[in-house]
């Protein structure tokens, strides 16, 4: 017994002291390291800011003038300034090149990081920007853009200019992602051309009256950076990668925006930095660095909510998660207007749909005051088939009201009245947006009222989207929440009801008027603003006519933010409802001094 | 040529050598396999990663790109010659290749395995031990009872309670990331910052990174360790009624021994290989736990890739688990090698 005992004891204690010997060499080279190191790295140095001082109200954007600094006077010569900081949450963290990104996260990104030609104020007038004055020729095909000067990158310092613009714009077209979409039907890319260091010419294929609108989507960059990151071989021919492989990284940005990329912890956060050299205007203020998370996890949220850890939540938590961080001392909760609208879409030629009488009368059924309060409260009602946000909404001829008496009337008056049980109405809602599956039995319930057989349907989003591109394939009825891609009513009524939108999941009323078709072209064609709201409001009116969209919400979305220490322009209405400019950083003011208090 | 081919013999009765080839042929079928799922599941891949409005050239162009407008084969033919070049092809999403992106996202992953391996043995063990050696005493039944919440609540469950108890209401530990802001100028080096920020010096931001590594490791780790408890109870109460241990007992030799030397040993045989699969399982089950603490890790990554079909970073993810998967078996049968004869004795005798 006691040699197997003895050999046994042998093999244990090897592995004990080779266990021991590895401890025993990690805990010395800690303890070497830590104890040749000179200091305990610190919290990186921050630039001083602007003492603290009183809440104000932050000022309304407008023209830049001449370029200024942030002040850095400390507060005290002995006491350290203290850091504003910023962090809000988003669905994802953000896509840092301006040719490829297209979502909240990187909208709001670019915003902060690049600068636009012009700028847009919260009711939709667009005033200069990098371009201090512009001009259109006659037949609205060539617009004519004059850069500011002295404007300069953040990692050159290089100044900006008309090549620069072209680049970015050349680039966008070529990489085709991100905003690309808005320019490349619109934009005759080869006749465009710089005409000094600071005028560009930017040549149209067709006339189009909100061009200035999608030049919000169009973040210029620093050109011979971009170039001098180029990787080759790459999917552009002799431009390589264009620059993409090195943007993605995040080790530095190409832009000359009011914030400047200071780290990119990927899959993580993105942190953003004042910029000294910028040349517009900050609120007084205005946070000093930046942190946009990337997660919507609702818990996580209310922890960091509470812990004072984050200042302004995502769109994406429930309504009871936003309730209940609005009970936190500190925090409420805002609304702010987006371009984007709820509706339940008709087909217009599927039975009994395609009778104009059965699709007033489901108007007059439903009930859209319940639609709000029973299933969605903070949301604002809809009108039309705009929002009642975007530049060229027009009030519809008459408001629709839940009227069952009306609504049986005007059904007797179709050609289906008396065999309405043989058709019943197929109505998709979508799977990943739990709440559609309430407004979705809504609609059933009202319907029913009237005599109408409803089915609902619950699809996923790729379903749905595989549906919606043939006629064949589309339900009766489908939820959907669409986005106006600027700012003006005429990127709405193109998306939703002109026939090049046919097939493409943001439509599903296949109204195949071509009259309809000509007056949308017509009016996006029109230069003149005033003539162009005109024949908005004249087509919103006839689509109103001719009833083929139910219209829910004009789209709200829902922010928690740390109201006693930080000022949100957007939550008074102050920042335009276009994606990603409620979290314009440099109107956003921070008070470290009141976050304090609430820790204590 | 004799001599050649009774050298290439004696290589292959190795037994590692021979699991290293059965490993590679394992990793060409998965990536086969996986490489086909992939690319035959329906929708246009492009249009579901970059959306509707993304114009038909570019469409084109990726598809070029990717080589999806040539056969299966042939894609697949020049996948592999990619990774031959430690390339794992392009990501629809980060416009990066996918191989960088989990050079930047795996570390992070690896960090958790470890840490989830660590706080398994530390958990399981003891909890076997002391539920195994008196089998219905009041602490074999706390301790089931304690096993039985451990398996049956998720993990991103207990990410959510311990966020919610340790952040939320007492305050004590971080609840998102993987070191506080006022640590993030740590150089990194091997990206598993606990290795990074003892490289650096910094004994707080250490310090810093393991209280953030705590609920997502636990949270991952508390289930399988209590079920692995579980397993070293019963193979502790079996080994305790065998002939061998009633005669250790009747020789007199000290029941501390009895127990830690003699029952312990074989009762770890069952344990380990079980231990080793949940600990490879972290790398691919981890999504929520990283999500819901803002992890940086490859299985949110992985997670994002499969939503917007982006093909390369499916494959390379699946690709990356796979070899994990592969690596921790590996580590595991040496050990059983090690602490179980009868496996050193047949391998002995097979070769």
């Amino acid at each position: 017994m006691i040699p197997v005992y003895g050999r046994f004891r042998l093999g244990l204690s090897k592995l004990y002291i080779a266990v021991i010997l590895v401890v025993v060499v990690v805990a010395i080279i800690a303890a070497v390291t830590y104890i040749t190191t000179p200091t305990v790295p610190t919290t990186t140095p921050t630039t001083p800011t602007t003492p603290v001082t009183t809440p104000t109200t932050p000022t309304t954007p407008t023209t830049p003038t001449t370029p200024t600094t942030p002040v850095t006077t400390p507060t005290t010569p002995t006491t350290p300034p203290v850091e504003r900081l910023l962090r809000f949450s988003n669905a994802n963290v953000p896509n840092l090149d301006p040719a490829v990104g297209s979502d909240e996260a990187s909208a709001i990104y670019f915003i902060n990081v690049y600068d636009t030609l012009l700028y847009p104020l919260p009711n939709g007038t667009l005033i200069p920007h990098v371009a201090e004055r512009w001009s259109v020729s006659e037949d609205g095909l060539v617009w004519t853009f004059y850069i500011r000067r002295g404007i300069k990158f953040h990692y050159t310092g290089r100044e900006l200019t008309a090549r620069d613009v072209e680049f970015s714009l050349r680039r966008l077209f070529t990489i085709g992602r991100g905003f690309a979409y808005l320019f490349t039907p619109t934009v005759d890319i080869n006749k465009t051309k710089v005409l000094d260091d600071y005028t560009i010419q930017i040549v149209l294929k067709k006339p189009f009256g909100p061009f200035p609108y999608i030049l919000l989507r169009l973040y210029i960059l620093d050109s011979e950076l971009v170039i001098r990151n180029i990787k080759t071989p790459g999917p552009y021919g002799e431009l390589g990668d264009y620059g993409t492989e090195w943007l993605a990284g995040g080790l530095a940005d190409a832009g000359s925006g009011p914030y400047t990329l200071a780290e990119y912890r990927r899959g993580e956060s993105v942190v953003l930095r004042k910029y000294a050299g910028w040349w517009g205007k900050y609120a007084p203020n205005a946070p000093d660095r930046v942190i946009m998370l990337g997660t919507t996890e609702p818990t996580t949220i209310l922890t960091l909510m509470t812990r004072r850890e984050l200042e302004i939540t995502d769109t994406w938590q429930s309504i009871e998660n936003y309730e209940a961080m609005s009970r936190i001392n500190g925090i409420r909760l805002t609304t702010l207007p987006t371009l984007r609208g709820f509706y339940f879409m008709m087909n217009t030629q599927k039975p009994p749909l395609d009778d104009v009488h059965v699709r007033k009368a489901i108007s007059l059924a439903f009930d859209y005051e319940a639609a709000i309060e029973g299933i969605n409260p903070y949301q604002k009602r809809g009108w039309g088939p705009v929002p009642s946000t975007l530049v060229g909404f027009c009030q519809p001829p008459v408001v629709l009201e839940r009227n069952v008496t009306a609504a049986v009337e005007e059904l007797k008056k179709s050609k289906y009245w008396g065999s309405l049980s043989e058709y019943p109405i197929v109505i998709w809602w979508v799977a990943e947006v739990p709440w559609e599956e309430r407004a979705a039995l809504l609609f059933k319930a009202n319907l029913e009222e009237i005599g109408l057989r409803v089915d609902v349907v619950k699809q996923p989003w790729l379903s749905v989207v595989q549906g919606l591109s043939t006629l064949e394939t589309s339900p009766h009825v489908v939820t959907v929440i669409n986005t106006a891609d600027y700012m003006e009513a005429g990127a709405m009524l193109m998306k939703r009801y002109h026939s090049s939108a046919y097939g493409k999941f943001y439509q599903n009323e296949w109204l195949y008027l071509p009259e309809l078709d000509r007056m949308i072209e017509d009016a996006i064609a029109t230069v003149d603003l005033n003539s162009r709201l005109e024949k908005y409001c004249e087509i919103q009116h006839y689509v109103f006519n001719l009833y083929p969209t139910l219209y829910v919400y004009d789209y709200v979305d829902l922010r928690a933010y740390q109201a006693y220490y930080v000022d949100f322009p957007a939550a008074r209405g102050e920042a335009a409802p276009l994606l990603g400019y409620h979290l314009e950083c440099r109107w956003i003011q921070v008070y470290p001094e009141k976050r304090a208090e609430l820790l204590k | 040529m004799g001599k050649t081919k009774a050298f290439f013999k004696s290589i292959y009765k190795n037994v590692f050598v021979r699991r290293a080839l059965r490993s590679l042929l394992s990793l060409l079928g998965l990536s086969l396999l996986i490489f086909i799922l992939a690319r035959v599941l329906p929708g246009d891949p492009i249009k579901t990663a970059l959306g509707p409005d993304i114009p038909e050239e570019v469409v084109e162009r990726y598809r070029e790109m990717l080589n999806l407008n040539k056969p299966l084969y042939l894609q697949y033919f020049y996948w592999l010659m990619d990774v031959f070049q430690l390339k794992l092809g392009r990501s629809l999403v980060t416009i990066r290749d996918v191989s960088a992106d989990i050079t930047d996202f795996f570390p992070a992953t690896l960090e958790l395995l470890l840490a989830s391996a660590v706080f398994r043995i530390i958990v399981a063990f003891p909890l076997g031990v002391l539920s195994g050696r008196k089998p219905g005493a009041t602490m074999d039944n706390a301790i089931r009872v304690l096993a039985y919440v451990g398996i049956c609540i998720p993990t991103f469950g207990w990410a959510i309670i311990l966020q919610l108890v340790f952040a939320y209401w007492l305050n004590w530990l971080p609840a998102i990331g993987r070191i506080s802001e006022e640590f993030m100028g740590i150089p990194k080096v091997t990206g598993l910052m606990t290795i990074d920020s003892l490289i650096s010096g910094n004994v707080p931001a250490f310090i810093d990174v393991l209280k953030h590594l705590l609920i997502p490791t636990v949270a991952l780790s508390i289930g399988g360790a209590v079920q692995e408890a579980r397993i070293l109870r019963a193979g502790m109460i079996e080994n305790i009624s065998r002939d061998y241990v009633l005669n250790m007992k009747s020789h007199g030799i000290p029941e501390r021994i009895i127990y830690f030397k003699y029952v312990l040993k074989p009762s770890i045989i069952a344990v380990v290989p079980t231990m080793g699969l949940d600990v490879a399982s972290t790398v691919g089950n981890a999504f929520l736990v990283e999500s819901i603490c803002n992890w940086p890790g490859m299985s949110r990554y992985g997670m994002m890739a499969m939503l917007r079909k982006d093909l390369n970073a499916i494959v390379g993810v699946v690709l990356v688990i796979g070899i994990v998967y592969i690596v921790i078996n590996t580590i595991t049968d040496i050990i059983l090698y090690a602490i179980d004869p009868r496996i050193r004795l047949k391998e002995r005798g097979e070769s």
